[in-house]
């Protein structure tokens, strides 16, 4: 089969992650749809509860107990050897500890994630874990190993990365911990970098840096990112689309200026409208959105938005479950006024 | 009451030479082999009903300025002058533990995490009620009256006054805990992140509230924080720490739209705007925050400043007033035409 280099990266079609516990299910990824291009940056935002990560880890099949994937497809092109046509494999179906799940977790696709305190194993050096992350997916000798990840450590932006590849993860600060959590990750050249929350634990300063780095790496190694976070000055940053997540479900995806310039759901609106800006004025009323995101156990029926939503439609939004409809070019949006 | 008119009088709190320094011990001997200085030499003021922001990075000494002014920990120098209900003004340092009882009730403190701060084995009432037990008010119907409208006025209903804080969100908790930090009538909040826990949807609420209570209580706030919008927001004036040192302090609009410390500059610059049509140029600063146990000689900035010359490496730059009421603390101040927001 011939593949077209348009086609997407990364095809999530109606993933649905429950966590079957005593108080109840819950759905934490609830009916996900999400395409991830080859080369481009996906922005997933929403706050705490929106199912971003629980899809980040379900895509890498790292899924915590009791969570489990109850339905839907997660395909994945994986990339093409030789010149040849890559082949697609629905992440979802394959055994999450089988051969090729281990041969793509890591090696194709990569993690990042917020805390780079607990990411590195306090008793091993950093260059130690890099190396074991190569030997695990390429077959060269240790020696070959330690020279690359010296080399993606120096790429990284980590001054004398032939020290630095000895010491552990405690004598490093932060900022340096996340280049070399960066430098592991993309240390087998992925075709997807999973980036959760990057920079959340971060200085703003250090923040910048970061970003500047995952851009500067994208353009050298052309992996797609995909970008979970809350912050949405991050996201306009970095991101070419984004999906706007509420409670397991996309409520909305378009391109990045879509989102910001004409968002249309009524939830990607009124979150734009009540952040504070560094260019508003000073002491002048934010615009809030009321109530705060439901607990998981008592979600809302219908649309998962409209107890808090201003354009709420009764006997509607409360009693069926709007689904993604294109508004626009590459622009879909999930809610009853657009239907 | 004291009068409205608050021009003519000293200002709320003034701090003048603050220091806190904490000892690094090593050996068997727990032998002080150095300090760090956490703040080294923090001079400000807060007039009353105004807000005085204070900005910077982790370990810049923010949190532990506001620990020292609350008396929470002992300065190791400087001197922190509070005006008191009746106008007299009292110099922290001097007076003795009864005294300073009779002043704590006058500043109170908002937390970051709303989820850590409160007992989880305590009511509302209780929570709310306790600075009120403390401080003398017996009555038990009177505490509930009084925290009913307390908990009227941060906006919860006074009928869940019986309930645990688990079962409130977030955003609800943190208004309980600003809510209990206002019982006593304080004259200071000072208010430690307190909305960088929140959901971005629920910082708004907490925003606003925060501000109407200044009007309705007639409060001063000192904000401690990271994020550079959210002080803006909330700001008369803004003050920004780097190691230990205060860099910059001016009216808000002024410091956003033209800082004069190559810090602020950069500082402003690196926060992602929710607008991709801003993807700017950012200033990328090389490097790291300097070590406060092993500062750089000279300016602290010199060894990330892009504008460092010579007598930056050298000396350490007065604190300045530039223009009035906005000082800064670098040597090429008036020389430096630099970048701001807008």
């Amino acid at each position: 089969m011939a593949v077209d280099p348009r086609a997407p990266l990364l095809s999530v079609r109606n993933l649905k992650t429950y966590f079957a516990q005593d108080e109840g299910t819950v759905k934490a990824v609830d009916g996900v749809n999400l395409d991830l291009y080859p080369r481009a940056t996906l922005g997933i935002v929403g706050e705490s509860g929106c199912g971003k990560s629980v899809t980040a880890r379900s895509i890498l099949r790292i899924v915590d107990r009791p969570g489990r994937i109850v339905e839907g497809e997660i395909q994945f092109r994986r990339p093409a050897d030789n010149g040849g046509a890559g082949l697609t494999v629905d992440l979802a179906r394959l055994d999450a500890n089988g051969t090729e799940m281990r041969s793509i977790r890591g090696a194709e696709i990569a993690l990042i994630f917020q805390e780079p305190m607990s990411s590195f194993s306090p008793v091993h050096t950093v260059g130690n874990q890099i190396i074991e992350a190569i030997l695990l997916h390429q077959k060269i000798s240790r020696r070959d190993a330690r020279d690359r990840a010296i080399d993606m450590l120096r790429r990284v932006g980590v001054s004398s990365p032939e020290e630095r590849v000895d010491q552990l993860s405690n004598q490093l600060s932060g900022g340096l911990r996340q280049r070399a959590m960066i430098a592991m990750a993309l240390s087998c050249h992925p075709t997807l970098l999973i980036a959760d929350e990057p920079t959340t634990a971060l200085d703003v300063t250090t923040q910048t840096q970061i970003l500047e780095l995952m851009r500067r790496l994208q353009r050298e190694d052309g992996m797609a990112i995909m970008l979970i976070t809350h912050d949405l000055g991050v996201v306009a940053e970095m991101a070419t689309d984004v999906a706007v997540m509420y409670l397991g479900r996309v409520v909305e995806q378009a391109p990045v200026d879509g989102i910001f310039h004409e968002p249309r759901h009524p939830y990607t609106r009124a979150l734009l409208r009540s952040i504070p800006r560094m260019r508003a004025r000073s002491r002048e009323r934010l615009m809030p959105i009321a109530g705060a995101v439901p607990h998981p156990y008592d979600r809302p029926t219908g649309c998962p938005f409209h107890p808090r939503c201003a354009e709420f439609m009764a006997g509607r939004c409360d009693r069926e479950t709007p689904t993604l409809k294109p508004v626009g070019d590459r622009h879909a949006v999930s809610c009853f006024l657009y239907e | 009451m004291s009068p409205v008119s608050v021009v003519s009088q000293a200002p709320l709190l003034r701090v003048a030479g603050l220091q806190k320094f904490f000892p690094i011990k090593k050996g068997f001997l727990r032998r002080t082999v150095g300090h760090v200085r956490a703040v080294d030499g923090v001079n400000f003021h807060i007039d009353e009903g105004e807000t005085l922001g204070l900005v910077g990075e982790s370990g810049c000494g923010k949190t532990t300025t506001a620990r020292c002014i609350l008396r929470a920990i002992e300065p190791s120098g400087g001197e922190i002058f509070m005006r008191r209900g009746d106008g007299s003004v009292v110099e922290m340092g001097g007076l003795r533990p009864a005294e300073l009882r009779g002043l704590r009730r006058e500043m109170q403190m908002i937390f970051q995490d709303p989820f850590t701060s409160l007992n989880p084995r305590m009511t509302l009432l209780d929570l709310v009620g306790e600075p009120l037990l403390v401080h003398g008010m017996k009555s038990r119907r009177e505490r509930e009256e009084r925290v009913a409208d307390l908990l009227r006025r941060v906006g919860l209903r006074p009928e869940y006054m019986r309930r645990f804080p688990h079962a409130f969100s977030g955003g609800e908790r943190q208004r309980i805990g600003i809510a209990r930090a206002l019982a006593l009538q304080p004259r200071l909040v000072v208010a430690d992140e307190p909305v960088s826990a929140l959901d971005v949807s629920v910082q708004a609420q907490i925003l606003n509230l925060l501000f109407d209570l200044q009007a309705d209580f007639r409060l001063t706030y000192l904000f401690v924080a990271h994020d550079l919008s959210v002080v803006r927001y909330i700001s008369n004036r803004v003050a920004v720490m780097y190691v230990g040192r205060m860099v910059e302090l001016a009216e808000t609009e002024e410091l956003f739209k033209t800082p004069k410390h190559p810090y602020t500059a950069a500082l402003l610059s690196a926060v992602p705007e929710p607008d991709p049509r801003t993807r700017s140029r950012r200033i990328v600063l090389q490097g790291e925050v300097a070590n406060p146990a092993a500062p750089p000689s000279g300016c602290y900035f010199h060894p990330r400043c892009p504008h460092a010359i010579d007598v930056c490496r050298k000396e350490t730059p007065a604190w300045l007033e530039i223009s009035r009421g906005h000082f800064v603390g670098c040597h090429r101040a008036r020389e430096l035409q630099l970048a701001g927001v807008e």
